[in-house]
């Protein structure tokens, strides 16, 4: 019993030591992960077998991010998430707007937590960078989407959707990381 | 980063003219650093094109809505990183304020990356030492700075450091790690509050007056000229008053040899209750004598430093400021965690009438028969206590919670080290008995009573012996 105590308060002395900024960051991911759901399952994360799931799924990959926000686990919520939304009635525009702008939030959340020290300050100019990034990234997302809304309303011929396939290779071929950075992104300092 | 009024008084003083300082900044400039994609970018591609091919699989063209701003992202990430030409960035540099700086001083540790870009900054905690940021882990834009307070001399290592340098989007990110620097300590050198005034002095010139007569510049007496006096000591004024001629008696002046002799046979660490940052018996030691070191020196006073636990490197006699900083120096050098035994060193340059002042917690007996030697020699022996006051402190063995601390390993230790106090209050007394005033160690002004005490008592008739 002694034991078990001593492990719990030694848990809960790590985690008092993590920065608030990486509290916040992580606690953004799993809001955006909520608000994603929200708005791919408009009656309810758990009205039905396959919203269900696919929920359950997701909490289950967004828990195992908010620990480890460098995890390449999290390449499957997006999928799981939009999988589970699209399976009954097309989803509609506003719905699946809503959905991409939470995921994205949740993964800049994610992407800026597994980068910055989880037990360090962030600087107010870096917080403001970050901030700014954000914001463009957001600003860039609704000029897309929007690029995209144009698109689908022109009627186009079937030449158009290997036309799109081979876009969206392109795409995949051109943006993929080749050369991808490994190594401790959460790094610590503790006294000796 | 914001600095606490305590931090801002200690602010990044470098030790003047401490040697091994060399009054610049060090800049280690590194070769360019490579950002490399990080996990974040490859999900955002991965899950993005995967939700758009999905729309375009099963004809659902609103449900892309949900993988494009994915993609945006990355988009967005890629080509700022071809616009900036961020394939790699010119490789942080690292920047010390100071080599070399006191006990209480702040030293700042700065990694310079270029503006635009995140850096992200780990460094380990050094003991003893306050860190700001508090874990030592910061993430600024561009430029990242660490500072550290240093509460104990000796020397230290700063690291090793690591550090990344991100793009403002966190897809992209180089790592590089930053050897330990050392950073040198050197103890406080606190102003003495002491007389100037010396028991013994044996030189024949400084800055002490001696009760003979001779040459020197304080005077003693106007008195008739006699056949071997100076001619510029007439005193025209008296002569040609009493139209006898006068001349200006002088007290000669005299200096002395001061040697602090250290005891670091053993370091006693403090008590575990005393807090993290109260000083060892060798942490005692070592502020004491420089403590003594600097207040003889200004005053003249040639000093030397014999260490019996060969810890301290021996420092000879000599006298001036550069001599100061050579004892600094070498008590800043002074191996803390040393597991090479103990051989004792013989004693050297002590005569009758050095002033010799012992810096020793007074454990060793080998140690207190040293202390008898010097006496037999005719030295003015003065016994610094360096034994740090928590250690068999009375107060806690009757203050404490037995229960709660029966369970622990050092149950005992307090009873112990009472009883170990108590028995060496036996060779205090003895010391004492045999003429040899022991003073505590307890800041600047620890040796004036003594030292005017000493004065007064060899300044007093005294019996010639039978």
């Amino acid at each position: 019993m002694t034991g078990m105590i001593d492990a719990v308060a030694e848990l809960i002395a790590d985690l008092a030591l993590v920065s608030p900024a990486q509290w916040l960051l992580r606690a953004l991911g799993l809001l955006g992960t909520l608000g994603a759901l929200w708005c791919a399952f408009p009656a309810g994360m758990f009205h039905g077998l396959a919203p269900t799931l696919a929920s359950l799924l997701v909490l289950l990959l967004a828990l195992v991010m908010a620990v480890a926000p460098d995890s390449d686990l999290g390449t499957g919520m997006p999928i799981v998430l939009v999988a589970g939304a699209s399976l009954g009635t097309e989803p509609s525009w506003g719905r699946m707007v809503g959905t991409g702008l939470f995921l994205l939030l949740t993964h800049m959340a994610w992407a800026f937590a597994a980068v910055t020290p989880a037990h360090g300050r962030v600087s107010r100019g870096a917080a403001l960078l970050m901030l700014r990034t954000v914001a463009v990234a957001v600003a860039a997302s609704l000029v897309a989407l929007g690029l995209v809304w144009l698109v689908t309303r022109l009627s186009l011929g079937g030449w158009a959707v290997p036309l799109g396939a081979a876009a969206l290779i392109a795409c995949f071929v051109a943006l993929t990381p080749l050369d991808r950075s490994t190594g401790s992104s959460t790094a610590t300092s503790r006294r000796p | 980063m914001t600095s606490s009024p305590s931090r801002r008084r200690a602010e990044e003083t470098r030790a003047e003219g401490a040697p091994g300082s060399t009054g610049l900044p060090s800049d280690a400039s590194t070769p360019p650093l490579p950002l490399r994609p990080t996990a974040a970018l490859a999900r955002a591609v991965l899950g993005g094109c995967v939700i758009v091919a999905l729309a375009l699989l099963f004809g659902r063209p609103s449900v892309m809505a949900a993988g494009v701003p994915l993609l945006a992202w990355a988009v967005m990430a890629r080509a700022r990183r071809a616009r900036r030409s961020e394939e790699s960035v010119p490789g942080p540099r690292l920047m010390t304020s100071a080599h070399t700086i006191t006990e209480d001083a702040t030293a700042t540790v700065t990694f310079s990356s270029p503006r635009g870009t995140l850096t992200s900054v780990a460094v380990p905690l050094p003991p003893s030492t306050d860190v700001d940021p508090l874990r030592g882990a910061v993430v600024s834009e561009g430029t990242a700075a660490v500072s550290m307070t240093v509460h104990r001399w000796g020397r230290i290592d700063i690291g090793p450091a690591h550090v990344q340098v991100l793009d403002a989007y966190g897809a992209h990110r180089g790592q590089r790690g930053f050897a330990a620097m050392p950073l040198r300590v050197l103890p406080t050198a606190s102003v003495l509050d002491a007389p100037t005034a010396l028991p013994g002095p044996i030189g024949v010139s400084g800055v002490h007056l001696s009760s003979r007569r001779g040459d020197g510049t304080a005077l003693a007496d106007v008195r008739e000229f006699r056949p071997g006096d100076r001619l510029a000591r007439i005193n025209w004024a008296v002569t040609s008053r009493t139209g006898r001629m006068h001349t200006n008696a002088t007290f000669t002046e005299q200096d002395t040899d001061v040697l602090i002799v250290t005891d670091t046979t053993a370091d006693v660490h403090p008590a575990p209750f005393a807090g993290p940052n109260a000083p060892s018996s060798l942490d005692l030691t070592v502020r004491a004598t420089t403590a003594v070191a600097r207040h003889y020196l200004s005053l003249g006073d040639r000093v030397g430093i014999h260490d019996l636990g060969g810890t301290i490197r021996p420092v000879r006699y000599g006298s001036g400021p550069r001599h100061l900083r050579v004892i600094l120096d070498v008590l800043s050098r002074a191996d803390r965690d040393r597991s090479v035994p103990i051989s004792q060193r013989p004693l050297r340059g002590v005569r009758a009438g050095t002033l010799t002042v012992v810096c020793s917690p007074l454990l060793n007996d080998s140690v207190i028969s040293q202390i008898s030697q010097m006496l037999a020699i005719g030295a003015d022996v003065i016994v610094v206590d360096t034994l740090p006051p928590s250690v068999g402190s009375v107060e806690h063995l009757t203050a404490r919670d037995t229960s709660r601390a029966a369970r622990r390993a050092e149950r005992f230790w307090p009873e112990a080290w009472a009883l170990r106090r108590l028995l060496r209050e036996e060779v205090v007394q003895e010391l004492r008995e045999a003429g040899v005033p022991i003073t505590p160690w307890e800041g600047p002004s620890s040796l004036a009573p003594v030292l005017l005490s000493l004065t007064r008592m060899r300044q007093a008739p005294r019996m010639r012996r039978a």
